[in-house]
């Protein structure tokens, strides 16, 4: 049965309602924790940095602190068009490099930074600071374990290789610049592989010239 | 004041909700979600907690509005209030506990599409009073928390060996990687519905036989 104009109205403005009230309600919510979640991520960042190099800070530091010691021990240097960081010590004294790294995984973009030596020929740390890969599976990236496997590895692929880093099945034996995939995930682990040697061949390129 | 009949009338929504009408083994609803999450208990329990605060809220404005919003678009009404309710949970924990945030990632938008809210937004809050909506609410999402954390427990404990991150089973157990996986979240909720309904059957069922 059609509605009469009158209902047709009452539906059509009961809509425009109900929509500008809740709207307004998530609209007020976000304008609350609009700069409290921008901190919050700038926050990740800054310790996603510092996960990767092995600078040491507790979890309970302000964010204030994390800033002063982030302007410490981080200088921004560009490689060409690469941007990164030099790690200094309390005395200036260079430690290394940290890099932003990014690419895509399974089932989005990741992204984390890399630390290298002082001749930015091996790793020294890495950490994944943003991914949407399944918890338990995928995520796993984020664990010591996994990261773990990164340091000492060469920038530079191995003899007889192309890619610098490989990533064979948890189990099988591993050549000096091998690293496990995590076993149930293998899209997250053929996505890091392939953005995880774009930036490193990226990565040596800008610092050799 | 409520009479008495309103009280007893709160034990045995409390009761349905939990057991006699659960959504997850009685209902059969919000499987997808059943099968995603629980391979992590703290996943599961942050899960449920925010379907349980969606679902209380949601069916409670529901039921306020009931009056208010027509017929003919209550369904289109109903699903705006539960994103509403959604998106300010996501934007309350990427806030305040962003660790949480990430651990859950796409999972919290995802409550929006959980057929539990939507099942008693449309089956009970718009034809019943507010405080027994409410109570509705929170009892049916309380019922649906249980039953994950009856899987998750399971699954967490044989797929990683932990419960709650905490190991619990020693280097002797060699993690069953699949029930992590999500083919183990659809045998195990089966089981699980298999057993509960097999002891325990719904009176029609017992009567039948």
């Amino acid at each position: 049965m059609p509605a009469s104009r009158k209902e047709q109205f009452r539906t059509v403005a009961s809509v425009v309602a109900i929509t500008a009230v809740f709207t307004a309600l998530v609209a007020t919510v976000q304008a609350f924790t609009r700069d409290g979640i921008l901190a919050n991520e700038r926050l990740k960042e800054v310790r996603g940095a510092f996960d990767a190099f092995g600078i040491e800070y507790s979890r309970d530091m302000t964010s204030e602190q994390l800033e002063t010691l982030a302007k410490e021990r981080l200088k921004p240097k560009a490689f060409g068009g690469l941007k990164g960081f030099e790690v200094v010590d309390a005395n200036r004294k260079r430690q290394g490099y940290i890099f932003p790294i990014a690419g895509p995984g399974f089932w989005g973009p990741i992204s984390g930074y890399i630390a290298l030596d002082t001749t930015g020929s091996r790793i020294v740390g890495i950490s994944f600071v943003r991914h949407s890969e399944t918890p338990g599976l995928g995520a796993r990236i984020t664990e010591d374990w996994f990261r773990r496997q990164f340091v000492g590895k060469t920038t530079e692929p191995p003899p007889g290789q192309a890619r610098a880093i490989r990533f064979v099945q948890e189990g099988k034996p591993k050549g000096p610049n091998d690293v496990d995939a995590i076993t149930g995930a293998t899209g997250t682990s053929r996505g890091v592989e392939k953005f995880l040697n774009d930036n490193l061949a990226r990565i040596r390129a800008a610092m050799t010239r | 004041m409520q009479s008495p009949s309103q009280s007893v009338k709160t034990k045995d929504l409390v009761a349905q909700g939990l057991w006699g009408n659960n959504p997850v083994f009685r209902q059969l609803l919000g499987i997808c979600s059943t099968l995603a999450v629980t391979n992590l208990l703290m996943n599961t329990l942050v899960m449920g907690v925010g379907l349980i605060y969606v679902t209380a809220m949601s069916s409670l404005t529901v039921s306020l509005l009931r009056k208010v919003i027509p017929t003919r678009i209550r369904m289109m009404a109903q699903v705006l209030i539960i994103a509403a309710y959604v998106i300010i949970l996501d934007l309350l924990l990427k806030r305040f506990a962003p660790d949480i945030s990430d651990e859950l990632g796409a999972y919290v938008g995802l409550i929006i599409t959980n057929c539990i809210i939507m099942g008693r937004c449309e089956g009970f809050a718009r034809s019943n009073t507010p405080w027994p909506s409410f109570v509705d609410g929170l009892a049916m999402g309380a019922g649906y928390t249980l039953v994950l954390l009856c899987i998750a427990f399971v699954r967490e404990l044989l797929g990683a060996g932990t419960l709650f991150g905490v190991q619990v089973l020693g280097d002797w157990w060699t993690p069953w990687i699949i029930m992590v996986m999500p083919p183990a979240g659809f045998f195990m909720l089966a089981a699980f519905i298999w057993i509960v309904r097999g002891c325990w059957p719904p009176p029609e069922e017992a009567g039948a036989k």
